[in-house]
């Protein structure tokens, strides 16, 4: 079969079960880019200049699905990453309202069914950090009303309950109240997310968690060494948790080598008296420099399919699935390099023999029953126990 | 029954026409007192105001049913200027309607007021939250209505308000302006195109020409009501010259023991009409409310504001 024959193929494929995208960052670049406002940045044309995202490009991708992360930075404490919070969730709320041909509001597993359905993009939303509840359990229920149906438990900074992957550990996991949240969302009907968060949290979060956990945007720990990925050890308890491990296809997280060189880039600008995640003018100079003399290593599709190679054995077919990571990342891999390119990955999973039942499960039905289930355990323990109103305090002490 | 309004006011007992017999002598005149609780068992109060006491333990909430109201709004304004706290308040609120199913019913809109009380329930809306907890974002305000806010209390005219009086027209959130001085009431006034609430209004606090000013607009202006009637009926008196019969509405009681039945009695002795105390009571809310939910309509195509 021709590469052509192949790619048509996936296209046929996804066009009866389409990408559920675990995470992308659309709603942060357009507050950065435009301050929200669609008319200055109108994602029916062509965006490529400037975005991952455009609507053109999630219909040419097969996008049926997208987790819109409401994303909104560490630094950000308190009230004000709270208001920040609720301005993401509106602009997320802006852009379905606007483009509903296209956009289809949904919540649960069956307004994603029935968006396809319809021919639509089912439109949901994911926290991305416990920041964003500012140690509220009230302040969950409030986003959970609003719309989130993910929470990641930290970004890349610890928070007061939880510790980050990319952060020196402080309570070892979770703390009492972080064990708190975790069963404040099952009950309320929110995914716990376990991206980024340090592998005890991810531990912690799976002895505490009722309902199946779901890893928005990390690959394998085993096929690249990076804290944002997933360890093996935790990939097989999914089968018994019923939860997915979303793959994503950031290169400095998926490709060792990438790895390695974005180490040196960032010694390279501490170097220079910089912070390593500096872009002002000065800093995108050197860094032009560095890039010049050490040509960045480039993932492609046969990257993010060797994780998902290995992520299948250790966590089995059923618990896998995709998080992009579009428009959160300033590089992506050849023939991935936008929403466009979800065929490319398709096909170079076909050519590796998956079936089209186990690309459907990858796609579309394993998030779907993630989905449903934790719906279900929500009824379940909202029919049998009270709302939380613990307090940090209480639990963890002053 | 469809709606509070459908509810005619005060239907004169209709005596069969052409009876044969005799007509019965009349039963003698009841005394306003007795009228006026003959008024206040058919037409429940709206009241502008409840409120949880602000350090209740959440896993202790009071009981819920109120005397006479058939609907509240509760109360989220917040000391401290932040979201968090007005979020904390809701949960409580939803909470608290939450535990008391047989006697509370979430409202968001006047239909779902009408149906909580032809369910027997009495109508829980939510708000006003405060104007400091919107932190000046439009997107903030969106997301209270999200949740099911319906009022908000602007009490100063700052820059951001103009638009975000635009946006509350167009979303269908009613102004309450509870508390602000009369320049606020003038410029708000001056944009707003939906009736405006005083949830909690201090009416002599405010001109004669404001006064008449909230009656154009159509505004509800809701008194609380003290253990001694008269003074609830003086301001009540003044806002129904300036105003209007139309503008009058009910913040709470005060002083709970004896309800609205001397305050209604009175009125009636003062002479108010059975119509104009329907008004009070809840037509004149309702009507507000409704106006507003009507704009909303008529008004979303208007752009969102950034």
């Amino acid at each position: 079969m021709s590469a052509a024959e192949r790619l048509a193929e996936a296209r046929a494929l996804l066009a009866e079960a389409p990408v559920v995208d675990g995470h992308n960052d659309l709603p942060w670049a357009l507050r950065e880019q435009c301050g929200y406002d669609l008319d200055k940045l109108d994602i029916a044309g062509d965006r490529s200049a400037s975005l991952h995202t455009d609507l053109a490009r999630l219909r040419a991708g097969g996008v049926g699905a997208q987790f819109w992360s409401v994303y909104v930075p560490g630094r950000l404490a308190g009230d004000h990453a709270v208001s920040a919070t609720l301005e993401q969730i509106d602009a997320v709320d802006r852009l379905v309202e606007r483009y509903a041909a296209d956009l289809a509001p949904a919540r649960t597993a069956d307004d994603v069914a029935k968006a396809r359905a319809e021919g639509r993009i089912a439109s949901l939303k994911g926290a991305e950090g416990g920041h964003s509840i500012d140690n509220s359990l009230a302040t969950l229920r409030a986003l959970h009303t609003l719309g989130v149906r993910y929470m990641t438990l930290t970004h890349n900074e610890n928070n007061d309950w939880a510790d980050s992957a990319t952060d020196e550990p402080r309570h070892g996991g979770l703390t009492a109240f972080g064990r708190a949240v975790v069963r404040e969302m099952n009950r309320c009907g929110m995914l716990v997310d376990l991206s980024h968060v340090a592998d005890t949290t991810m531990r912690d979060a799976l002895d505490e968690s009722a309902a199946p956990v779901i890893f928005s945007h990390s690959s394998s720990r085993a096929v690249c060494d990076h804290p944002r990925n997933v360890p093996d050890d935790v990939l097989e308890r999914l089968p018994a948790n019923g939860g997915v491990a979303m793959a994503t296809f950031v290169p400095k997280f998926i490709l060792p080598a990438a790895v390695e060189w974005t180490l040196r880039a960032d010694e390279n600008l501490r170097a220079h008296g910089l912070h390593h995640l500096d872009t002002t003018p000065r800093a995108k100079e050197i860094h032009a420099a560095f890039e010049a003399g050490h040509p960045r290593p480039v993932a492609t599709a046969a990257t993010v399919a060797d994780h998902l190679d290995h992520m299948r054995e250790a966590a089995g077919i059923d618990h896998i699935g995709i998080g992009g990571d579009y428009d959160g990342t300033a590089f992506t891999p050849a023939g991935l390099d936008d929403v466009a390119g979800y065929p490319h990955l398709i096909a170079e999973l076909l050519d590796r023999g998956w079936s089209h039942a186990d690309l459907t499960k990858l796609t579309w039905s394993n998030a779907l029953r993630v989905l449903g289930d934790a719906e279900a355990v929500s009824r379940d323990l909202t029919a049998r126990t009270a709302a939380s109103h613990a307090t940090l305090a209480q639990l963890d002490g002053a | 029954m469809a709606d509070l309004d459908d509810h005619p006011p005060f239907s004169a007992a209709s005596g069969a026409v052409g009876a044969l017999e005799p007509p019965a002598p009349p039963p003698p005149p009841l005394d306003e007192t007795a009228r006026a609780r003959a008024i206040l068992a058919a037409q429940p109060v709206i009241e502008g105001h409840a409120e949880l006491p602000p350090l209740l333990d959440p896993e202790d909430l009071p009981p819920a049913r109120a005397q006479e109201a058939g609907a509240q709004f509760w109360s989220l304004r917040v000391d401290a200027d932040d979201v968090l706290d007005t979020l904390r308040r809701l949960d409580t609120v939803r909470a608290l309607v939450a535990a008391c199913p047989e006697d509370l019913r979430l409202a968001h809109t006047t239909s779902e007021m009408a149906h909580a009380r032809n369910c027997g329930r009495v109508a829980a809306l939510l708000g006003p939250v405060s104007w400091t907890a919107l932190g000046g974002s439009a997107a903030t305000l969106r997301a209270y209505h999200a949740l099911g806010v319906r009022a908000v209390n602007l009490t100063r005219f700052d820059r951001f308000a103009r638009e975000a009086v635009r946006e509350m027209n167009r979303i269908g959130l009613a102004v309450d302006l509870s508390g602000a001085d009369q320049d606020t009431v003038r410029k708000v006034l001056a944009v707003t195109r939906a009736p405006a609430l005083l949830t909690r209004a201090e009416p002599d606090a405010l001109p004669d020409d404001v006064l008449r000013l909230l009656g154009e607009n159509g505004a509800v202006v809701m008194v609380a009501v003290d253990e001694d009637p008269s003074v609830a009926a003086d301001l009540l008196d003044r806002v129904r010259d300036l105003a209007g019969p139309a503008s009058t509405g009910l913040s709470h009681l005060a002083a709970r023991t004896a309800g609205y039945v001397p305050l209604f009695a009175e009125l009636l002795r003062r002479d108010w009409q059975a119509r104009d105390l329907v008004g009070l009571a809840h037509g004149n809310a309702t009507r507000a409310l409704r106006e507003t939910e009507f704009l909303s309509r008529t008004n979303r195509i208007r752009p969102v504001a950034a």
